[in-house]
């Protein structure tokens, strides 16, 4: 018989992610923004996601809140370039912050703002816990 | 002062995002603005990330 466990530990497994890898959901939140599908664009993020996204006021803090940006976003056809950013990596989390482009398939028109993802491991895959996108303050 | 936002704790570190308003003592203009903090816990303190 096993010895009883007096004290569980909480302690969590820490999943490894390199930076590049960080940086490879961006690739794949901008692949989700290509299918022009909301839902496709909404699974990308967690369960408990806050989106303070580039056009709407509204923080968008629900599965629902989200998938409906990107109703109106993806009209416009969307695809995006960091141009700069900083990771951060912690157990479980990651942070990505920094400047990136769209640009409009609809119409051309270019948009440079300022993200923040913060990516977390949830159900054995990572998600986006939060996402703030503000067009440049001094455009 | 925070008007509004929703917060996710992990482990040793913390989001809170949301919207904020700032009242300016100069003058006593204000502005609100969508904050984002990401706080870890980093030699025995919280420090924003």
């Amino acid at each position: 018989m096993p010895e009883p466990l007096l004290f569980e530990t909480t302690k969590p497994t820490c999943n490894d992610i390199t930076s590049t890898a960080v940086r490879d959901l961006f690739t794949r939140w901008n692949n989700a923004l290509a299918t022009l599908d909301p839902n496709t664009v909404a699974s990308r993020y967690s369960k408990e996601a806050v989106l303070l996204p580039t056009v709407s006021d509204i923080p968008r803090n629900s599965k629902a809140l989200i998938t409906n940006y990107f109703v109106e976003f993806l009209k416009k056809k969307p695809q995006g370039v960091i141009l700069s950013g900083d990771i951060f990596i912690g157990c479980n989390w990651a942070q990505d912050a920094g400047i990136y482009e769209f640009t409009m398939g609809k119409d051309g028109s270019k948009v440079k703002a300022r993200y923040t993802y913060v990516y977390v491991y949830e159900d054995g895959e990572w998600k986006i816990s939060q996402h703030h996108s503000s067009v440049m303050p001094e455009a | 002062m925070i008007l509004s936002g929703d917060i996710i704790t992990g482990c040793n570190w913390a989001q809170d995002a949301g919207i904020y308003e700032f009242t300016m003592g100069k003058d006593g203009s204000k502005v609100k603005a969508r904050y984002t903090y990401v706080y870890v816990y980093e030699d025995k303190e919280w420090l924003i990330s």
